[in-house]
């Protein structure tokens, strides 16, 4: 892409920032992750009394922390792909399959938002059974990754970011 | 064609024509299912419905912490304290360190059970340092992979406890007994590789220590070696659940590399939190998306008419033998693991009953066929987990990970065929 | 010993089972006889599909998805049911039945028809209640239990449920819910002191090698039931609706004797294992449990039918 216009150039923005306040509360189910279990064993272990409650508020958390962090995986091309065939065709040929290839996830997204809807509807007002959390708090995380990966494949697709990752700033390599 | 074989057809040849195409395969699983069950008439919700509960289970929560663990060792400086430590060891011999990544990995995948939170874990720490020692990626990739699989053979495994439950009631600590054997075996097969490729290929020698500097090293490392104890002691001593203990050492790392080597900083955090978003992402997408591919697998009974098909075709106990292992490792380069123990379990084992074969024995058959279809494409976990983890493209890491595969197609024709040993240790409880 | 027909469906009308148990389990060999004998009142126009062993996922999903048509039927127990359906819940209380006879006498009855009517608010219809065994307590080596008091401090693995923590805390344990596939190496390594299932899960479980004391306390006893998406069932004509619950009546009854069969075969083989089996007086337990049923104020009324019933 040569020189991008403004309404591009501001909805790149938006959604970066989107994304940062994504990451952000990953980060922060991760933390709260640890926490709960970490809290679990000493509660055990030192007061001899366990909690009802932390085993699915953690897998709450990662499931949450799964929805969002697979959408930003979309904007950041962490995801695992092949790409045999993509580099066999060359310059042109490879941009229309990387096209492809955000097309098929923005229209699986679409689907996974309007599941969750769907869902946060049949689970109307049932608790989980241990916490008590609502169990839509559970279904909106769908609805939320569905928005959220079909946000980030539009806006690759917009701003021509569609190389697939080769994986060098993943930060586990050193 | 009929309803159901259009179907089957549909869901294989979308999920293959889309990961061809260069769709991720979290995406192409995600998308062949949706096309599938559009074609069924199934409800929507259905997609969302697997793959939240497919993730919304206690068995992936050690996931996040392990991966968590690696990567705090590696910012935090252990791993390399430990890749030390593992040269004192086994250093003086060529190819040292892709030995010591086996060696480690038997030793951790009785940790962990999963051979997925294994490579993340052991590879989130020993990928790099192969690489940084002169290792092609690839091959650092493949090494530690394939050891992977010995975490699901060695004691404790969560997908034994699978089996045991879906074989109608088998006593849980003779299936735990007969897992050593095979898995030390294929411990010893893979170091009998490296060693060949090491000699090959002239992998470098690890440095040599003298007795003052290796126990200095050992000292060093010790501090964070801990971190290994605590999932080890805290499981084994009965202290900690599998997932416990994982979240303790993450805590246990954290604390020694901010207070005791004090190389812990905010910046290393952040790379922390941000490489495990990626590499988290990436697998936790895969196990959503799976679930609802897994879910149309079983709705369309694909898992049976393959057994069938099978069972047709011979009624030699070897061929049918050989033929099963065949069909494990088609479904295992497909689906879950986990999925395929609880699937397959009722369907194969009274075959294998009914040709002789022990339900003990045979549970090891299955579980070692399916680990191995962790680390082959398309559905190979392991595998796409260890080439996000290593920055290396599958096709390339499948080429260099051929000697390996043959190595335990080896073993496990040496399981299946040579009962006893499975059930030599496995008796001693009789 | 193949699962059911793998070929094309002949019938005009196919409908899915979820099953959570393996083929081998007591209440699968049911659901296969309740699919031959749909087969058979309807003449072949019906197929009932039988997919066991949890293939199509856990029970509280199960449920979810005959709600939502996604499955047209599912086996479950009440215990995850009485989420979405809050009458059947009463079945789950600790202690609510005296024995098994008072139990079916309830089950079978005015109340039993009653609690099934309430699922219809759920859009699911269901059939008659099978039996899904009685739980009672189970120790590690050295912590028997003869009394009340020795439960005392004692971690318990329950299942993730607020009656069966609550009713733990009450007995003077200490609840512990725990994934089941952990729970043998948890007992093993002494995580936990004790937990709680019927004969059967004891046995095939493997935990009887690692909690050798078992005690007759029979705290729970939550039947099973097959469920069935309302609006499919209703858009079948009247006859198939009618042979359908024949059909689901019968394999319930057969259900029950197999299961009791089961029962006693796994007691007799824990027992020639070597397993302690205690048989004790309740009286206390049921005297300790009693603050449960003042949470549940909405089931107090069938809570008082249930115990008028003699
Ligand atoms: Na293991
Ligand atoms: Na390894």
């Amino acid at each position: 892409m040569s020189k991008k216009s403004p309404i591009i150039e501001n909805l790149t923005r938006a959604v970066d920032g989107l994304n940062g306040i994504a990451s952000w509360i990953c980060n922060r189910l991760l933390e709260l992750i640890v926490a709960i279990t970490f809290m679990q064993v000493v509660l055990r272990y030192v007061f001899n009394s366990p909690t009802k409650w932390s085993e699915e508020a953690a897998m709450l958390c990662l499931v949450w922390y799964g929805m969002l962090a697979t959408a930003i995986c979309v904007r950041t091309h962490h995801h695992v792909a092949i790409v045999f065939f993509r580099d066999l065709l060359g310059e042109t040929g490879g941009i229309v399959l990387d096209v492809f290839a955000h097309l098929v996830i923005l229209g699986f997204a679409l689907v996974l938002l309007f599941s969750g809807t769907k869902l946060v509807d049949l689970a109307g007002v049932t608790l989980l059974p241990a916490s008590g959390i609502p169990k839509s708090l559970l279904y909106y995380s769908a609805l939320t990754g569905g928005f959220l990966i079909a946000l980030n494949a539009l806006t690759n697709i917009l701003t021509g970011s569609l190389r697939p990752s080769e994986f060098e700033d993943t930060g586990t390599t050193s | 064609m009929s309803a159901q074989g259009i179907a089957i057809a549909l869901l294989l040849g979308s999920f293959l024509g889309l990961m061809v195409l260069r769709v991720p395969v979290a995406f192409a699983l995600g998308m062949s299912s949706v096309v599938t069950a559009f074609y069924l008439g199934l409800p929507m919700l259905m997609i969302g419905q697997r793959m939240v509960n497919g993730l919304f289970s206690f068995t992936f929560l050690a996931v996040p912490f392990f991966i968590l663990v690696g990567n705090i060792m590696t910012e935090g400086g252990i791993s390399d304290r430990l890749v030390k430590f593992a040269e004192v060891l086994v250093g003086r011999f060529r190819g040292g360190l892709a030995q010591g990544n086996v060696v480690a990995s038997t030793f951790f995948g009785g940790i962990s059970g999963s051979s997925v939170a294994d490579v993340a874990s052991i590879g989130s720490f020993l990928i790099p340092a192969m690489k940084k020692r002169g290792y092609a990626p690839e091959y650092s990739v493949a090494v530690t992979v394939t050891s992977s699989v010995q975490g699901v053979l060695i004691p404790p495994s969560q997908n034994m406890i699978y089996y045991a439950l879906a074989a109608g009631g088998l006593p849980i600590s003779k299936l735990f007994l007969a897992g050593y054997v095979p898995g030390v075996l294929l411990s010893g097969a893979l170091m009998v590789l490296c060693w060949i490729a090491a000699v090959r290929h002239n992998h470098p020698k690890g440095d040599v220590y003298g007795l003052r500097d290796s126990l200095g090293i050992v000292g060093r490392a010790s501090i964070g070696l801990f971190t290994i104890v605590i999932i080890i002691g805290g499981i084994v001593g009965g202290v900690f659940t599998a997932t416990e203990s994982a979240a303790v050492a993450v805590v246990y790392a954290l604390l020694v590399t901010a207070f005791v080597y004090r190389t812990m900083d905010r910046t290393k955090i952040r790379r922390i939190m941000a490489g495990t978003l990626a590499s988290l992402g990436m697998v936790v997408a895969i196990i959503m998306t799976s679930s609802a591919f897994g879910f149309l697998l079983s709705y369309l009974k694909v898992p049976t008419i393959l057994a069938d098909y099978i069972l047709g075709l011979s009624s030699n106990v070897v061929i049918i033998l050989l033929m099963i292992n065949l069909l494990l490792l088609i479904l295992g380069m497909l689906m879950d693991m986990g999925v395929l123990i609880l699937i397959m379990t009722p369907i194969l084992l009274p075959i294998a009953v009914k040709i002789g074969i022990d339900p003990i024995h045979f549970g090891i058959i299955m579980i070692l066929n399916l680990g191995i279809g962790v680390c082959t494409p398309p559905v190979g976990t392991s595998l796409m987990v260890g080439c996000g983890i290593g920055g290396v493209k599958i096709e390339n890491t499948v080429r260099a990970m051929l000697p390996f595969y043959l190595a335990m197609v080896v073993v496990l024709m040496l399981v299946t065929f040579i009962p006893v040993l499975s059930l030599g240790l496995a008796g001693l409880l009789d | 010993m193949l699962a059911s027909g793998t070929g094309l469906a002949s019938a005009e009308t196919v409908l899915r089972l979820a099953e959570n148990q393996p083929e081998t389990n007591p209440v699968t060999v049911a659901m296969h006889r309740f699919a031959e004998l749909v087969g058979e009142y309807t003449h072949g126009e019906v197929k009932v599909d039988v997919y066991s062993g949890a293939q199509l996922g856990q029970e509280v999903e199960s449920i979810e998805q005959v709600q939502a048509g996604i499955i047209d039927l599912a086996r479950v127990n009440t215990v995850p049911l009485a989420n979405v359906t809050p009458a059947v819940g009463v079945f789950t209380l600790p202690y609510i039945f005296s024995g098994s006879e008072h139990k079916y006498k309830v089950l079978d009855g005015e109340i039993g028809q009653k609690v099934r009517a309430d699922m219809a608010e759920a859009g699911l219809v269901g059939f008659d209640f099978m039996e899904a065994g009685s739980r009672s307590f189970y120790t590690r080596e050295g912590l028997p239990i003869s009394e009340l008091a020795d439960l005392s401090g004692l971690k318990i693995r329950v299942q993730n449920s607020p009656i069966s923590i609550l009713m733990v805390e009450l007995l003077g344990g200490v609840p512990t819910p725990m994934n089941y596939g952990e729970v043998f190496s948890a007992l093993q390594t002494g995580v936990i002191d004790g937990a709680e299932n019927d004969f059967v899960s004891f046995h095939t479980s493997g935990h009887y090698e690692v909690a050798p004391n078992y005690v007759i306390d029979g705290h729970l006893s939550p039947p099973a039931i097959v469920i069935m998406n309302k609006a499919r069932f209703d858009s079948l004509p009247e006859d198939q609706q009618q042979a359908i619950s024949k059909a689901a009546k019968e394999a319930a009854i057969y259900e029950r004797e197999l299961m009791f069969a089961a029962n006693d075969k796994a007691r007799t083989t824990v027992e020639e294992a070597g397993v302690s089996v205690v048989e004790i007086d309740n009286g206390p337990f049921q005297a300790a449990i009693l603050p449960i049923y003042e949470e549940f104020p909405h089931l107090g009324d069938l809570i008082e039918q249930i115990r008028a019933v003699d």
